[in-house]
């Protein structure tokens, strides 16, 4: 058990901080963005609550936030100029592959705590306008509707669209391992583009019209044959090198 | 006892390796030394098994696998250590995964060398990085270690330290394998010493032979070589003759 807890702090150590940072900058930026604009008093639409957060920056902010997530955790074990750090990983008991795998569970625990943080930033951000805004603009379901009328909140918290709950799963599961598939795969000395192309993919498809199923269908079949691929590289590849 | 047999080794169809032959007992030091290319890193990399190879490499009869690689350790110039790591935390992942890790000689060597136990690898100097490297090597607690050039990059007063602390703190059962082009520094400190020539075993002496005939190190691996003293000297004057 200590070793499987050591390999996870390897990961964890190198990366908590990196992602804390992350996560304040993003939170200061997004925050500091809607202040400003909610001090400027209402124009029309401009003073709805899913207006603002749309006109603040907000999901483009969470996307570039996201894509040095992706980044963040991508670079764990890869192997700079400065080490080689697989010669040790390759005299473990552990195998590299079942590290990979542990790397992985990590990477989706960060992505649901980035996930997890940002709408806590929205809801927070939802109570500052409530406060702040003149009630006559105001009703019960001010929240609800803006989660419900805006593409990028709606994607952030489905409610009760499973298609897009289940897309947002088959993304989330795919990231993790293409970003634990993806030094692994230096360190082999291979190339690969797929968590590249997947950050990527998800920074520009993940806010979406509501009901949009079929390309939620086959975003998530996409998605899962991505985890597909890197699963099968991490459990059955070998590296051409290695006895 | 570690024995290499009809060890051969192809990069893409340059023979690296040519069938080497070698065992080496418990409790030696033995340098290993050939010129650039001869194949003295192939030769780690494969005990390792990091490379792939034909022939056979045995541990005490047994084929080297996850469960007795443990008993090898490796220190080499590119460097195998965790570069967001602490020499700190890399003592509490080292405790991990070998259990015959020394932590009274780690803390020793740690405070003899004056290295910083809180402070990140990447950011020691290449020299503190290099005795870093070494002292895992030395701590992991293994039976077999392979030194592969560990002191490029450090002053030849270190050097001369790390020779007198290893002959001191080695126990009688650890055999330190050591490549390296430095043959008059390790010539008091290694018992053994073996030529490697284009992947070939040029030459297998013991130090104790040469000193007995009056040889130097030095002194045997230009006769093995078949060094030609006056080459440079003809060359020169060639040259000179051009003019």
């Amino acid at each position: 058990m200590k070793r499987y807890f050591s390999v996870l702090m390897l990961a964890a150590g190198s990366t908590i901080y990196k992602i804390s940072g992350l996560l304040l900058l993003m939170a200061a930026l997004e925050t500091a963005s809607f202040y400003r604009l909610l001090q400027i008093g209402p124009v029309d639409q401009f003073y709805a609550l899913e207006s603002l957060i749309d006109r603040s920056g907000i999901p483009l902010i969470c996307g570039f936030a996201f894509l040095g997530l992706c980044l963040i955790l991508s670079l764990t074990g890869y192997e700079s100029g400065r080490s080689k750090i697989s010669y040790t990983l390759q005299r473990l008991s552990l195998r590299e592959e079942t590290i990979a795998l542990l790397w992985s569970g990590y990477y989706l625990v960060c992505f649901l705590i980035f996930w997890a943080v940002q709408l806590l930033i929205v809801l927070c951000l939802s109570r500052l306008y409530i406060a702040v805004v003149d009630p006559a603009y105001l009703n019960e379901q001010t929240v609800f509707l803006a989660f419900f009328r805006n593409d990028f909140l709606r994607s952030l918290l489905p409610l009760e669209e499973t298609s897009r709950l289940l897309r947002n799963g088959a993304l989330l599961l795919s990231l993790s391992l293409g970003a634990a598939c993806f030094p692994l795969k230096q360190r082999r000395g291979k190339r690969d583009i797929a968590m590249s192309f997947l950050a990527v993919f998800t920074f520009w498809s993940f806010p979406q019209e509501m009901g949009r199923f079929g390309s939620d269908a086959w975003i998530f079949l996409l998605a899962l044959a991505l985890a597909g691929n890197s699963a099968y590289y991490i459990l059955w590849e070998k590296s051409d090198e290695k006895a | 006892m570690l024995n290499i047999s009809n060890l051969k080794k192809s990069y893409s169809g340059k023979q690296a390796l040519k069938g080497v032959n070698l065992s080496l007992d418990r409790g030696e030091i033995i340098g290993l030394f050939g010129e650039n290319g001869a194949g003295k890193t192939t030769l780690m990399k494969c005990i390792l098994g990091y490379l792939r190879y034909q022939g056979q490499i045995t541990l005490d009869g047994q084929a080297i696998t996850r469960k007795n690689i443990g008993r090898l350790s490796f220190a080499t110039s590119e460097h195998s250590f965790f570069p967001n790591l602490t020499a700190k935390d890399h003592k509490e992942f080292y405790s991990a995964h070998f259990p015959a890790f020394r932590s009274k000689r780690f803390d020793g060597l740690l405070e003899f060398f004056e290295l910083p136990a809180a402070k990140l690898v990447r950011r020691l100097s290449t020299g503190q990085q290099n005795q870093i490297e070494v002292i895992l090597a030395l701590c992991q607690g293994a039976d077999y270690i392979l030194m592969d050039e560990p002191f490029a990059g450090n002053d030849v007063f270190n050097r001369e330290d790390f020779y007198k602390v290893l002959l001191g703190i080695l126990e009688p059962g650890e055999t330190v394998l050591l490549s390296t082009h430095l043959l008059e520094e390790v010539e008091k400190f290694i018992g053994r010493a073996v030529l490697l020539r284009q992947g070939q075993i040029l030459g297998d002496v013991l130090m104790q032979d040469l000193e007995e005939r009056g040889d130097t190190l030095m002194s045997y691996v230009k006769e093995s070589y078949q060094y030609k003293a006056d080459r440079v000297g003809k060359a020169l004057s060639q040259l000179s003759d051009d003019r």
